[in-house]
C-alpha cells in the first residue's frame, strides 16, 4: 500500500520577474514500513518535496496523497491537524525550542496529539533519560536532534519527514541517529514510513528505498534489496 | 557599497530603525516646539519691555506732587519718572449677541498733563493717532477693543465712580505694563471681553466728580452753611443800599469773591439741584483763582531706573548688579524728605508681568519632562534594536572582517545606523517643532498675552540637544557593536553561543512545572530577552504615564475648580464696594445684602533674609461665606481656625493665618513672628502665625476682624458677600458697588482656561497614544523576528494559528500590565511635579486624579496593546514555514 503518492506535482517560486521551478512535474510513490532516502544536490528540490508531503506548503500544481487522502486543497486549518497527527518533522538544525526543557520540548505535543506517546518514555527510546530537565543549549548536537527525534516520534506519526538530520553532526552521531530513525519503520513500532532527504550519498546504502533528485525532477527510483548495516556507515 | 547595505539593511529592519526615529524625532519636536513658544514669549516680551520702556517700578503715595517728581528724578539712578491716577471705572457697550447695553468694568489711567509724550510704557498705536495729553478722547486696550468690536472715532459712555462722561475713542494701543490684565485678583483668566483698560488725559477726568470733592471741603461746606445767613444780610445791606464792595467789606468776604453768583449757585448746591455748571459757577465765584489743574490727585508713579533692565530669563552678573541698583532706588525713594510714598514695588509683582513669565518659564517644565521622556525611550530603543540589529548581523560582519576590513571601517558602517538615523529625526524634529507646535502654542497663549509683534525663537540650546542626543546615540550604537569587533573573526563568525542563566536541574522543576506551555514559554522568553521586555515595560510605563498626565490634569483642575469656586468661595455673588461709600449707604447695604464682608489691606513684610516684600492681609468677617483651606482641601469659616494647624489666639494681637506655601517659602513655622506693616505707614507691627491654611491661587495672610481690631486698627470692609440672586444686576445698578462678581461668572472664565488646556492634553493623548503604538508595535516586531523560528516550529508541529496569536498576545499582556502598574504611579507624580514646578510661585496646586482616569489610562493601555498585537499577531498566519527554518539554519 501506497503511504505516499504525488500526481503530477510542480512547484513553482516566483523570484523577482523569474520563474524558479523547484519541482518539475513529478510524479512518485512510496510504500507504508519504509525507510526512503532522497538524494540529489543543492537545490535539486528535495527539501522542496519533503514540505509538500508534509503539508508544510502547497503545490503549484498536482495533488499530494498521504495515507489515501489527497492533501492539497487543504485549508490552513486542516494541514495544521494533519502535521499534527500524522507527520513527525526533523531538522538539520533540530528546532528546538530555547526556552523550553528537553522533556517540556517533548511535552509540547500534548497541547496539539490527543493520544501522544509518553514524553519520558520517547526520551528513554533516544537515549536521553538522563538529560530530560536540561536546556537545549545544555546539550551537544547529537543530543539536541534526538530530542528533535524524540518530539517527532511521541507525536506516533505514521510518517517521519527528516531533512538532513544528520547534516550537522559528526559520524558517530549521525550513525546513532540513523539507527533510532530505521527503528521506527519496524513493525514493534509501528511500519512507520521514514523519508530522509540528504545530499551525502553514504547514507543511501541503508535506505530501503533511494529516490534520485535532479533539477526539480526525479532521476530515479531504486529498491535496495539488502540494505547495508548502519554500523557499517562511515563519513 | 556600505551605503547600499547600509540603506537596504534599514530598509528591511524599518520597523525597528522607525522606532528610534520617531523616538528621537518626538524628542526633539517637543522639547523645539515648546522651546520655540515659550522662549518666543520671554524673549518677544523682554523686547516689547525694552523697546517700550516698562516701568522698573511701581510708586503709590497720596498724591505725587511736580516737586516730589522732580526730587524723584534728581535721584542718581532714576532716568524718569510719571505720574497718573488710575481708577477702576466702566464703559457701557452693546452686546453684539442681543444689542442690549452692558456696562463692562475698565481700568482708567488719567495721564499728567505735563507730559507731553508717555514715555515710560509708551503706547503701542495698533490703530488711529498718537497720545498727546492736548488731545480729548480715550485710548484704548487693543484686546478689549477686539473682543468688543470698538473701532477708532467711535464715542463710548464711561462710569468713575458713579460720574458719566463720553470719550471718542482716538486710538487702539497694546502697552508694556498692560500686556496681561484682569478685573479682580481671584480672576485666573480674563475674557478680553469683560475687562477693559484705557488710557486718557487727565483733562478728560470728570470735572463733576473734582467739582463734588471740592463741595465737600470743610470751607466750602461752611460757606454753604451759612450762605442763608449771608444772603440775609447782604438783602438786609442792599434794602439799605449798600454797593455789593461795601456788603462784603461789612461780612469780611474777600474782595474777589463773585458774591452774588456764589449766593444764587449757593442754594442750587445744598438742594441737590446744581449741575455741573452751576457747581464750576458757584466754585470759581468763591474761589475766583481757581484752576482745575491744581486739583488733579496723581496717586500712582512709575519709574524707570536708569540703564536697561537686562533680559530676566538670562542669570547674568548684570541682572544681579540691575536688581541691587533697583534695591538701592528703592531705599532712596523711601527716604526722601516730604515725599510721602506709601509702598513700592518691583515687576515681579505686577500683575501682567508676573503672569507672562510665568507662563513662559511654565513652556521650560513642558519641554524637559517631554524631552527626558522621548530621550530616555529612543535611548532604550537604540539599545535593544541595534544590539538584536548587531546579534542578526553577527556572521556578517566575521565576513567583513574575514575579508579583510579594520574594526575602525566596521564600527564606522555600524555607527551609522544609528547616528544618521538620529540626524535625520533630529534634522526633521527641529524643522518641525516650531511651526507645528510652536506656533499653535504661541498663537493660543497670545489670545490671553497682548504681546505686539510676538515671534518664535528657536535658541542655540535646540541644537546643542539635538546635537547632544545624536552622540548619545551614537555611542549607545558603538557599545551595541563593540563586544562583537573584540572578537576574533573566526570567532564571529562562529554562532553565538547563548547565556542561559537558568540552572538545569532547576528547568521544568517546581511550580514551573504544573504551568501551562504558554506561562512557561512566555515567562522564560521574558528574562531571556530582559532589555526588549525592559524596554516594552518602559515604553508603555511611558504611554500609560501620559495618558493619567493628560487626564489627570484635567481631573486636577476640575478639583481645582471646585476647593476654589465652591469650597473656599462659598458664595455666589461678591459686591466689591465703591471707595468713597458713605456710612448710612453701607448699612443699607448690609441690610439688603447681608454684613458677612471682608477688607483686603496692602502691606510689607520683612521675609527670612529681612527683605521688604509687599503682601496683603484679607481681614475676613464673612460669616463663612470666605473660608479657609486645610492642607486636604477641607474648608472652615476663619473663626474656627484650621484644626491641627492653629497655635494660640486667632482673634487677639493681629493673629495671622498664613498660607502653607508662604511659609515654606519664608521659612516661617506655625508660632513664628512675623514684622509687618500697613502700606504708607511707618510702624511695623511684629505678630504672631496663629494658623496655616492653604490657598491654591494667592500666597498671602488672612486675619479674623477681631484679631485686626485688636491691634487698634478700624476695619473698612471693602467687599460683600451674599448668596442673594443678582444675576439680573449689572454693575452700575447698586450704589455704592463698583463691581459685581458672581462665582458663576470666575468658573465661565475658567472654563474658558481649561479648554485651552484641552488642547495640551489632546497633544499629550495622541502622543501618549503615538507613543503606545510605537512602543507596542517596536516590542511585537521584535519579539516576532527573534521568536519566528519557534512560531515556525510550533506550526509544522501543528499549531494552530489562534494557538500561536494566543501565546504572542499572552506576553505582551503581561509586559503591558507590569508597564501600567510603574506608569500608573508615575502619571500622578509626573502631574503633581508639573502643578508645583510649572504653575506661578503664587498658586499652590496638587495633582487630584480621579480613579475614572486610572481606568481610561489603564484600558486605553490595554486597547492600544490589543489592537497592536492583533494586527501584528496576523504576521503569524503568513510565516513561510519553509523559509523561516531555512533563515535559522
Amino acid at each position: 500500500m501506497n503511504k505516499v503518492s504525488l500526481r503530477n506535482v510542480s512547484k513553482v517560486y516566483n523570484v523577482g520577474e523569474k520563474e524558479y521551478r523547484a519541482l518539475d512535474h513529478v510524479d512518485l510513490d512510496i510504500e507504508e514500513g519504509k525507510l526512503v532516502v532522497i538524494l540529489g544536490p543543492s537545490g535539486a528540490g528535495k527539501s522542496t518535496l519533503l514540505n509538500l508531503i508534509g503539508g508544510m506548503d502547497v503545490p503549484t500544481e498536482g495533488e499530494v496523497i498521504v495515507n489515501g487522502e489527497n492533501i492539497t486543497g487543504y485549508s490552513e486549518n486542516k494541514l495544521s491537524d494533519f502535521r499534527a497527527e500524522s507527520v513527525g518533522f526533523i531538522f538539520q538544525f533540530y528546532n528546538i525550542l530555547p526556552s523550553l526543557t528537553v522533556k517540556e520540548n517533548v511535552e509540547l505535543i500534548n497541547e496539539i496529539v490527543k493520544n501522544p506517546l509518553d514524553a519520558t518514555k520517547a526520551l528513554e527510546d533516544v537515549g536521553l533519560l538522563e538529560h530530560i530537565n536540561k536546556f537545549p543549549n545544555q546539550l551537544s548536537g547529537g543530543e539536541q536532534q534526538r530530542v528533535s527525534i524524540a518530539r517527532a516520534i511521541a507525536k506516533n506519526p505514521a510518517l517521519l519527514l527528516c531533512d538532513e538530520p544528520t547534516g550537522a553532526l559528526d559520524s558517530q552521531t549521525g550513525v546513532m541517529i540513523l539507527k533510532i530513525l530505521k527503528k521506527q519503520t519496524t513493525k514493534e513500532r509501528g511500519n512507520n514510513t521514514v523519508i530522509i532527504v540528504t545530499h551525502n550519498a553514504l547514507i543511501a546504502d541503508i535506505a530501503d528505498v533511494v529516490i534520485r533528485v535532479k533539477n526539480g525532477k526525479i532521476k530515479s527510483v531504486e529498491e535496495n534489496a539488502n540494505p547495508a548495516n548502519i554500523d557499517e556507515v562511515q563519513w | 557599497m556600505f551605503r547600499k547595505k547600509l540603506f537596504r539593511e534599514i530598509k528591511g529592519n524599518f520597523g525597528q530603525f522607525f522606532t528610534i526615529f520617531a523616538m528621537i524625532f518626538l524628542a526633539i519636536m517637543a522639547f523645539s516646539g515648546i522651546s520655540a513658544f515659550s522662549d518666543g514669549l520671554k524673549f518677544s516680551s523682554v523686547e516689547f519691555y525694552e523697546k517700550n520702556n516698562l516701568q522698573d517700578l511701581w510708586l503709590y503715595g497720596e498724591n505725587f506732587t511736580e516737586d516730589e517728581l522732580e526730587k524723584i528724578k534728581a535721584l542718581d539712578n532714576v532716568a524718569d519718572v510719571e505720574r497718573y491716577l488710575s481708577m477702576q471705572g466702566s464703559v457701557d457697550l452693546e452686546n453684539a449677541e442681543d444689542s442690549e447695553v452692558e456696562n463692562i468694568p475698565t481700568e482708567l489711567n488719567f495721564l499728567d498733563t505735563e507730559d507731553e509724550e508717555k514715555n515710560i510704557s509708551s503706547l503701542y498705536l495698533r490703530d488711529g493717532e498718537d497720545y498727546s495729553p492736548d488731545k480729548d478722547g480715550v485710548w484704548i486696550g487693543y484686546y478689549f477693543a477686539k473682543a468688543r468690536d470698538i473701532q477708532v472715532g467711535d464715542e463710548l459712555t464711561f462710569y468713575v465712580e458713579g460720574y458719566k462722561f463720553k470719550e471718542v475713542v482716538r486710538g487702539i494701543v497694546s502697552s508694556p505694563d498692560h500686556v496681561y490684565t484682569v478685573s479682580d485678583p481671584t480672576v485666573i483668566f480674563q475674557d478680553a471681553a469683560d475687562f477693559g483698560w484705557a488710557y486718557l488725559s487727565m483733562n478728560e477726568f470728570p470735572k463733576e466728580y473734582l467739582y463734588d470733592e471740592i463741595l465737600k471741603e470743610d470751607d466750602i461746606v461752611e460757606y454753604l452753611d451759612s450762605a442763608d445767613d449771608i444772603k440775609k444780610a447782604v438783602d438786609t445791606y442792599k434794602a439799605m443800599g449798600a454797593d455789593i464792595d461795601f456788603i462784603k467789606k461789612q461780612l469780611d468776604i474777600d474782595e474777589a469773591v463773585d458774591l452774588e453768583t456764589a449766593l444764587d449757585k449757593a442754594s442750587l448746591v445744598k438742594d441737590k439741584r446744581a449741575d455741573i455748571s452751576d457747581k464750576e459757577a458757584f466754585i470759581k465765584a468763591v474761589d475766583p483763582d481757581f484752576d482745575i489743574e491744581e486739583c488733579f490727585v496723581y496717586p500712582n508713579a512709575i519709574v524707570d531706573v536708569a540703564g536697561v533692565a537686562p533680559n530676566p530669563y538670562i542669570k547674568s552678573s548684570e541682572l544681579d548688579e540691575f536688581e541691587n541698583k533697583l534695591k538701592t532706588v528703592k531705599n532712596e525713594l523711601y527716604e526722601l524728605d516730604d515725599t510721602l510714598i506709601s509702598a513700592i514695588t518691583g515687576r515681579d509683582v505686577w500683575q501682567s508681568y508676573a503672569s507672562l513669565k510665568a507662563e513662559s518659564e511654565e513652556g521650560d517644565t513642558y519641554s524637559g519632562m517631554f524631552t527626558i521622556l522621548f530621550v530616555f525611550i529612543a535611548g532604550l530603543s537604540v539599545v535593544t534594536t541595534m544590539s538584536r540589529f548587531v546579534k542578526k548581523q553577527r556572521v556578517q560582519i566575521g565576513t567583513l572582517k574575514a575579508l579583510g576590513f579594520r574594526n575602525r571601517r566596521v564600527t564606522i558602517h555600524y555607527i551609522a545606523y544609528g547616528f544618521w538615523v538620529s540626524v535625520i529625526a533630529a534634522i526633521l524634529g527641529l524643522a518641525v517643532g516650531a511651526p507645528l507646535l510652536g506656533q499653535p502654542f504661541l498663537n493660543m497663549e497670545l489670545s490671553m498675552f497682548d504681546l505686539p509683534e510676538a515671534h518664535k525663537v528657536i535658541l542655540s540650546k535646540n541644537y546643542i540637544l539635538a546635537a547632544a542626543i545624536i552622540i548619545v546615540i551614537t555611542i549607545i550604537t558603538y557599545y551595541s557593536i563593540k563586544a562583537i569587533l573584540k572578537e576574533s573573526a573566526a570567532q564571529t563568525l562562529r554562532l553565538e553561543v547563548p547565556h542561559i542563566k537558568i540552572k538545569a536541574k532547576e528547568g521544568g522543576k517546581g511550580i514551573s512545572a504544573k504551568l501551562p506551555f504558554s506561562v512557561k514559554w512566555n515567562l522564560r522568553d521574558i528574562f531571556r530577552s530582559k532589555s526588549r521586555s525592559i524596554m516594552a515595560i518602559v515604553g508603555i510605563m511611558g504611554s500609560t504615564l501620559l495618558i493619567v498626565m493628560a487626564f489627570g490634569m484635567q481631573d486636577s483642575l476640575n478639583h481645582y475648580m471646585e476647593w476654589e469656586f465652591d469650597k473656599i468661595q462659598a458664595y455666589k455673588y461678591k459686591l466689591t464696594l465703591s471707595e468713597n461709600v458713605s456710612d448710612d449707604r453701607l448699612d443699607e447695604l448690609f441690610d439688603t445684602y447681608g454684613d458677612a464682608t471682608s477688607q483686603t489691606v496692602a502691606i510689607e513684610y520683612k521675609d527670612s533674609e529681612g527683605d521688604i516684600v509687599a503682601s496683603t492681609i484679607t481681614v475676613n468677617d464673612s460669616d463663612g461665606y470666605l473660608r479657609v483651606s486645610d492642607h486636604d482641601t477641607n474648608t472652615y469659616d476663619i473663626s474656627d481656625g484650621i484644626p491641627g494647624n492653629t497655635d494660640g489666639d486667632i482673634n487677639k494681637a493681629g493673629a495671622l493665618f498664613a498660607t502653607e506655601k508662604l511659609i515654606k517659602e519664608n521659612g516661617f513655622s506655625l508660632g513664628d513672628k512675623v514684622k509687618w506693616r500697613i502700606m504708607g505707614e511707618d510702624d511695623w507691627y511684629e505678630t504672631r502665625i496663629a494658623a496655616a491654611y492653604r490657598d491654591p491661587q494667592s500666597q498671602q495672610f488672612s486675619m479674623t476682624r477681631a484679631a485686626f481690631e485688636d491691634l487698634g486698627e478700624e476695619y473698612v470692609c471693602d467687599t460683600i458677600y451674599t448668596n442673594d440672586d443678582l444675576s439680573n444686576l449689572t454693575d452700575s445698578d447698586i450704589d455704592g458697588v463698583s463691581t459685581i462678581s458672581s462665582i458663576e461668572s470666575l468658573k465661565e472664565q475658567m472654563n474658558v482656561m481649561l479648554e485651552m488646556i484641552s488642547s495640551m492634553i489632546i497633544l499629550l493623548i495622541a502622543i501618549s497614544a503615538i507613543l503606545g503604538f510605537i512602543i507596542i508595535y517596536n516590542m511585537g516586531i521584535l519579539a516576532l523576528t527573534e521568536k519566528m523560528y519557534q512560531f515556525a516550529t510550533l506550526k509544522v508541529l501543528g499549531f494552530k494559528f489562534k494557538k500561536l496569536a494566543l501565546i504572542y498576545t499572552q506576553q505582551n499582556l503581561w509586559l503591558t500590565i507590569v508597564g501600567i502598574i510603574f506608569g500608573l504611579p508615575l502619571g500622578y507624580e509626573f502631574t503633581d511635579c508639573m502643578f508645583k514646578y510649572a504653575i506661578g510661585d503664587n498658586y499652590d496646586f496638587f495633582a487630584n486624579i480621579d480613579l475614572s482616569t486610572y481606568l481610561i489610562a489603564i484600558i486605553g493601555t490595554l486597547i492600544i496593546m490589543f489592537v497592536t498585537s492583533i494586527a501584528l499577531s496576523r504576521n503569524l498566519k503568513k510565516i513561510d514555514m519553509v523559509a523561516s527554518l531555512k533563515a535559522n539554519e
